[in-house]
């Protein structure tokens, strides 16, 4: 023990005491940045021959918890997912029109009804027909609006997917760099809580898309897992595969038209329990692929029970057999096979459209009358009218049986998707309390400037009982050198 | 490491989230206060939109309905007035005819004669009514008057008959003219009669009364041959003109019942669809009461979830307040 040994000892004390000082004003400086995991300082005695000579920081600790950060991730993964969901039913749902908006579905069906019973009332006022003729055109017109509302989200779907395995992609590749970097550094026994705290926030912003699992390998690197067990980043990364269609029609649906995915060449599966479910990313292939065809079933299905009930036989006789109706498909009669995208080309017959040259008095004298017949005959309206209102059984299956009129199936179709929406907002506001709670539990292990400052006093006492230390020793030397 | 700190970030997240909690709830609070309608009609109803969009159709189609029965109304009011007419004109004219007859003058012959014409032919007129410039008796064909003018009609029958020898073959002639579909049926301009309208969920309504009905054909009969007896028919003796013109008058007196029984099948249809517009009004009302119950928020209750969202709110903005005093930096 000498006096030299002391001073050591205090210098070493006095470094201790600065470092701990950086690492407390890197955290208050970081208060406010999320992601940023507090920095501890490893203290620990060093001992030289079995004898006490000061402290040492032996590391650097960032404090953080896996089990959070990983629960945290699969919260995040689940939210964004089922918000996604929720917000594309939001938009279907508004295209058919839900009960509130003034242009519903419902409220076009129930304006063409009582244009029609206006219309048999005075079937002779010009007025009369054009209200009826025109509240058909924009049943017609609302149908095939939600029609193709319904292929919008689905091409924004197939976009968004696109623009995801690029943000992927070049995640991982980021990620598997940081990686290197960071194995590098710890075999050069450098700090690398910067770069860690980089590779935690790369992560973040892919563990939207996919829900993650980060395995920590004992080289300072990070291999990375999705939920279902695929391979992101183990050693090398991963690259997934993907092309967009750029327009999606009613036409197209996986495999014809539309991608698939591939993870390294190989084909995955897109769904919600395949390997990469759970994220934002198969939210938008189920968005594509089920919800979205699904709507399109529900209005094609829709659109073939209202072509049909005028279609009828027996319903005008100045039509011949085997012409179309008063809705049409694309101006032709309408066939049973050629259901799929019905909505999309369901269109008023020209014969009573004086915007394709026709004349609205075939309402009241038939589509196929060469003139116009007697003014106050009201048989052929008062029969489309009952078409529309009779109890029918609907031909195809996205419905249930059971016999109901146009308007009853067209408010199953509203519920039924308004359910679905309801149902998904309830599941989300589920994931958005969990994803929050996690989100504040990680957050309350942050800085807290408080605790920071209460330190920092510490250290300030440490530093300057330190420096006496010293002045005391140089007092004792001098006394020395005195003699 | 136990918990000893607390986040600077964990508390200032968790007073932003319940920020924007309340003040969407008081978003969508203040809209329900400001409509009365719930803001989102699917959640209240947990997506069971059947009942309210049957509640919706069926008030669509009320409103149908009613346009349908004011018009009804006014056809029928309309064509009630024109047989009222009708029936005054030969209710006046019959013991007319038969005074004159008994009379036998030759002045007052020719007098009733001509009274008899001006009242064939404001007849035909009150027949080719518009109302809403709707013909009233043409049946189908709203579109023009079921008759030409009375004179037309009348040379057309003096025409056919030509110059008979008594007032019997006269009287028989006018009829037979009358009731054949190439005589006076040829003249008609009207189509068929009116189809069935529906006035309420599955009723109809149907105003059948046209020009060639029954009713009025008989009465039209007999002010045509009142018109005769000034018209030189049968020939100018004295004699067969008042006979004539007793024959007209006993035609006028005769066809009372036929008439009759036209104005009561409308006003039994003119019943039915007032009774239905009554119906339909009270169904209305109870629709649109129960769809109210269905959307409608209750007012009490949403202003006292409002007044609770604001001071929720003022409370936060106090805990912020404070909050961001307490830091140990100021006291060092």
């Amino acid at each position: 023990m000498s006096l030299s040994s002391a001073f050591s000892s205090a210098l070493s004390g006095l470094t201790a005491s600065a470092r701990v000082a950086e690492l407390i004003s890197s955290n208050v400086a970081n208060a406010l940045t999320p992601g940023y995991a507090r920095r501890e300082a490893d203290l620990s005695a060093r001992s030289l021959g079995g004898t006490g000579q000061g402290v040492r920081v032996i590391g650097v600790q960032r404090d953080t918890n896996a089990f959070l950060l990983s629960e945290r991730r699969g919260a995040q993964a689940g939210h964004g997912g089922q918000e996604t969901r929720s917000n594309a039913l939001r938009q279907i749902e508004s295209a058919i029109g839900s009960e509130e908006s003034a242009s519903s579905l419902l409220k076009r069906i129930a304006a063409f009804d009582q244009s029609l019973l206006a219309a048999a009332s005075r079937p002779e006022s010009e007025a009369r027909l054009s209200a009826a003729v025109t509240a058909a055109a924009d049943l017609v017109s609302h149908i095939t609006q939600a029609s193709s509302e319904v292929q919008a989200v689905r091409g924004r779907a197939d976009t968004s997917i696109g623009l995801q395995v690029n943000r992927l992609n070049h995640g991982l590749a980021r990620i598997a760099d940081l990686n290197d970097r960071i194995k590098l550094n710890t075999i050069g026994g450098a700090d690398t809580s910067a770069l860690q705290d980089q590779r935690q926030q790369q992560i973040d912003l892919l563990a939207e898309i996919v829900p993650l699992r980060e395995v920590a390998r004992e080289d300072g690197s990070v291999a990375l897992f999705s939920a279902g067990g695929a391979a992101l980043i183990d050693g090398r990364p991963s690259t997934f595969g993907f092309t967009t269609a750029g327009t999606v029609t009613e036409a197209m649906v996986l495999g014809t038209g539309l991608s698939g995915l591939t993870l390294n060449g190989q084909s995955v599966s897109t769904t919600e329990s395949g390997l990469l479910g759970g994220g934002t990313l198969a939210a938008q292939f189920a968005l594509r692929d089920e919800v979205g065809t699904e709507a399109q079933a529900g209005l094609d299905a829709l659109a073939r029970d209202l072509v049909e009930r005028f279609q009828q036989s027996g319903l005008d006789a100045t039509r011949a057999p085997g012409d179309p109706g008063l809705f049409t498909d694309a101006g032709a009669a309408f066939v049973a096979a050629n259901e799929p995208g019905l909505a999309t080309r369901i269109s008023l017959n020209a014969a009573v459209d004086p915007r394709q040259g026709g004349e609205v008095w075939r309402l009241r004298d038939g589509l196929g009358a060469a003139a116009s017949g007697p003014t106050g005959d009201s048989r052929l309206i008062t029969v489309l009218q009952s078409a529309l209102t009779e109890q029918r059984t609907p031909a195809s299956a996205p419905f249930s049986n059971g016999m109901r009129s146009f308007s009853g199936l067209a408010s199953d179709l509203t519920s039924s998707i308004a359910r679905q929406r309801l149902d998904s907002d309830e599941t989300l506001s589920f994931a958005t309390a969990r994803y929050s709670a996690l989100q504040e539990a990680e957050q309350e292990r942050g800085v807290d400037t408080d605790q920071e400052m209460q330190q920092l006093l510490l250290v300030e006492q440490a530093y300057a009982a330190n420096a006496r230390v010293m002045q005391a020793l140089d007092q004792m030397l001098g006394n020395l050198m005195e003699i | 490491m136990p918990l000893v700190s607390l986040g600077d970030l964990a508390q200032s997240t968790m007073l932003r989230r319940n920020m924007g909690l309340i003040k969407t709830q008081m978003d969508v609070l203040s809209q329900e206060m400001a409509t009365g309608v719930s803001a989102d009609v699917t959640r209240k109803t947990a997506a069971d939109l059947g009942p309210l969009h049957a509640l919706d159709n069926r008030l669509a189609q009320l409103e149908g309905f009613y346009a349908a029965t004011t018009e009804l109304e006014l056809m029928a009011a309309g064509q009630q007035a024109a047989l009222g007419v009708i029936d005054g004109f030969a209710t006046t004219l019959a013991p007319q005819l038969l005074s004159a007859a008994a009379g036998s003058q030759p002045g007052s012959l020719s007098a009733i004669g001509d009274d008899g014409e001006q009242k064939f032919k404001a007849a035909i007129s009150a027949l080719n009514t518009r109302a809403g410039d709707r013909s009233l008796f043409a049946g189908m064909a709203t579109d023009r008057s079921p008759l030409p003018d009375g004179e037309t009609i009348l040379q057309a029958l003096e025409t056919a008959i030509g110059t008979l020898a008594t007032a019997e073959d006269v009287r028989l002639a006018v009829s037979a003219w009358f009731d054949d579909p190439a005589g006076f049926g040829a003249l008609y301009q009207g189509q068929g009669v009116l189809a069935p309208v529906a006035i309420s969920q599955g009723e109809t309504a149907e105003l059948t009364v046209t020009a060639q009905t029954d009713g009025i054909r008989e009465t039209l009969k007999g002010f045509a041959m009142a018109a005769l007896v000034d018209r030189n028919q049968p020939g100018p003796a004295l004699e067969g003109r008042a006979q004539l013109a007793k024959l007209a008058g006993q035609q006028l007196l005769n066809s009372q019942s036929a008439r009759s029984e036209v104005a009561a099948r409308l006003g039994v249809a003119e019943q039915q669809i007032a009774a239905a517009q009554s119906r339909n009004s009270a169904e209305s009302t109870a629709l649109e009461i129960a769809r109210s119950k269905i959307v409608a928020v209750d007012p009490m209750e949403t202003a006292s979830r409002l007044d609770e969202a604001s001071t929720q709110l003022e409370l936060i903005y106090a805990i912020t307040a404070r909050m961001s005093r307490m830091t140990l930096s100021d006291y060092l």
